[in-house]
């Protein structure tokens, strides 16, 4: 059984669609996924979007600061700001990313790979476990794409992901466009990659278009979602039957309506 | 990256050596061809994998800072703004959690430091233009004090009224028209020549959720820096004791900054 609330079908809520969400006009999407750090400022337009649309549809966080892998600190001040946007938005769901994005305190604002060492997956599983704790909730994770996998690396993406998400006792954001990226980029077996997750952990699944960069699948989320990465979604749904979908689209962006028809494929899968 | 005889003597590297290595790749302290031995090759070059990741790192910042300093970026041009986010990102590496931050040094750097040694006051005082606005866009909401609500108010309260400024006001203080500059820019000008022999005060705030700025008059802006100093209505009427209409000025004053929605509601 699904650990985590049956969403059904989302949208990643981007600035152009802000004054659909708040008016509630969005038929076809039963819940939004915002980026918390764009909910994580004082005030004006996008607080105000997020109040209002939350009135309409539930809402789920996804973050890209927390940086659980990093060697640095947790950021205590980051938490506590969540946890006050937890508190307020009162999210369906809370995740972010099985990467780090800063070291010595600088920020690199990317989602980068960690080692799949045993040294990282302790590392992680008490980090996740703090964060737990400071934001009163079990988060989920997602795996990241990833264009580099360390030579030192003792286990396989999925059996890392699958060994933290049990440990920690946390979720797991299984983004099916990244799964299929990263096993292009390192010859991995999707199918094999799906298989080794363990189906209760999956919360939800991310859907997103990609480009061919020479050698290398890049993760844009420019594109609509290619026909290998539907029929991975399908192979998913069918692996992970409680799990919610969501779709993201950043560069563009196309209008509302043409997003929620491409939506809406997921549901006839 | 350690050197095969040191790896056979400590043993494989750390998980804070592996960050560290591959931190220095991104940022661009190390070149990608020095991460070779970190990653594995399956069939791509290492330099080419690494390369992505320090590509994303700088087009990322370079692109929410085209979008928070959108008249420098057209003033500089593509190339000229890609140099200085070039130089500011060594200088000034983010940060803070927040993509917002990554800029807020720019202003600060262009005097510090400016790429060439040649400080351009035109550039510095559109930087820290464009900075505030970006601060007031999305800065702290508040209820706005209304002609009514001080209307409402017994006349003897005036003189001790304290009155407060809404929370995304901010004063930038130029030496330059670089408000001029702005203008042309937003409504597709004709560029004014720039001037450095200016002295010019702006207010920037958030009306509702409209970002506005414009020139203080001398006497305006030091009644308003009284106002931000805690004053009360009756020191901020004494700037205007020696004028014949000093009455008139300050209701003048109060009454078109109630209707910009400059004043926080009490």
């Amino acid at each position: 059984m699904n650990m985590f609330p049956r969403l059904g079908l989302g949208l990643g809520l981007r600035t152009p669609h802000f004054s659909r969400a708040a008016s509630g006009d969005c038929a076809g999407v039963d819940w939004f996924e915002v980026i918390t750090e764009n909910a994580l400022v004082a005030g004006g337009n996008p607080r105000r979007v997020l109040r209002a649309a939350r009135e309409h549809r539930p809402l789920a966080l996804h973050g890209v600061s927390l940086s659980i892998a990093s060697t640095d600190p947790l950021d205590e001040v980051y938490l506590s700001r969540v946890r006050a946007l937890c508190d307020e938005l009162e999210p369906a769901m809370v995740s972010d990313h099985l990467c780090w994005t800063s070291l010595g305190g600088h920020q690199t604002h990317d989602l980068l790979p960690v080692p799949y060492t045993r040294e990282a997956l302790d590392h992680v599983v008490a980090r996740v476990a703090h964060v737990q704790d400071k934001l009163g909730r079990r988060i989920l994770l997602e795996n990241p794409s990833t264009y580099a996998v360390f030579a030192g690396d003792e286990l396989t993406e999925p059996a890392f992901l699958a060994e933290l998400a049990t440990r920690a006792d946390c979720g797991i954001l299984l983004d099916i466009n990244n799964v299929y990226v990263s096993s292009k980029n390192h010859g991995w077996n999707a199918v094999d990659y799906l298989a080794a997750i363990p189906a209760q952990r999956v919360g939800y699944f991310h859907l997103a278009g990609h480009t061919h960069d020479g050698a290398l699948l890049i993760d844009t989320h420019d594109q609509p979602v290619c026909d290998d990465v539907w029929a991975l979604h399908a192979a998913a749904l069918a692996r992970f039957p409680g799990a919610s979908t969501l779709l993201e689209r950043d560069d563009n962006v196309p209008d509302f309506d043409t997003l929620v028809a491409e939506l809406q494929r997921a549901s006839a899968a | 990256m350690r050197d095969d005889h040191v790896t056979d003597l400590l043993g494989p590297m750390t998980l804070a050596e592996q960050l560290r290595a591959f931190h220095a790749v991104v940022v661009g302290a190390a070149p990608p061809s020095q991460g070779a031995e970190l990653v594995r090759a399956d069939g791509v070059d290492p330099a080419t994998r690494l390369r992505v990741y320090a590509l994303a790192y700088y087009s990322r910042i370079h692109g929410v800072l085209v979008e928070h300093y959108p008249k420098l970026h057209a003033l500089l041009g593509a190339e000229g703004f890609d140099v200085l986010i070039r130089h500011y990102l060594r200088a000034h590496p983010p940060h803070d959690f927040s993509l917002r931050e990554a800029g807020d040094k720019l202003s600060k750097f262009l005097f510090e430091a400016p790429p060439g040694g040649a400080r351009d006051y035109l550039h510095i005082d559109l930087a820290r233009l464009e900075r505030a606005r970006t601060e007031a866009f999305d800065g702290p909401d508040a209820k706005a004090l209304t002609r009514d609500a001080v209307a409402a108010l017994p006349p003897e309260e005036f003189p001790g009224l304290r009155l407060r400024l809404v929370p995304t006001a901010r004063f930038v203080l130029l030496s330059t028209n670089a408000d001029d500059v702005w203008d042309a820019l937003e409504n597709d000008q004709p560029m004014p020549t720039p001037r450095t022999d200016v002295r010019r005060e702006l207010l920037v705030w958030r009306r509702d959720l409209t970002v506005i700025h414009r020139s203080l008059e001398e006497d305006e802006a030091s009644a308003l820096h009284r106002i931000t100093g805690g004053g009360t209505f009756a020191n901020v009427c004494e700037l205007f004791a020696a004028r014949a209409d000093a009455t008139e000025r300050a209701i003048e004053l109060l009454l078109r900054w109630l209707d910009a929605e400059i004043l926080a509601a009490r």
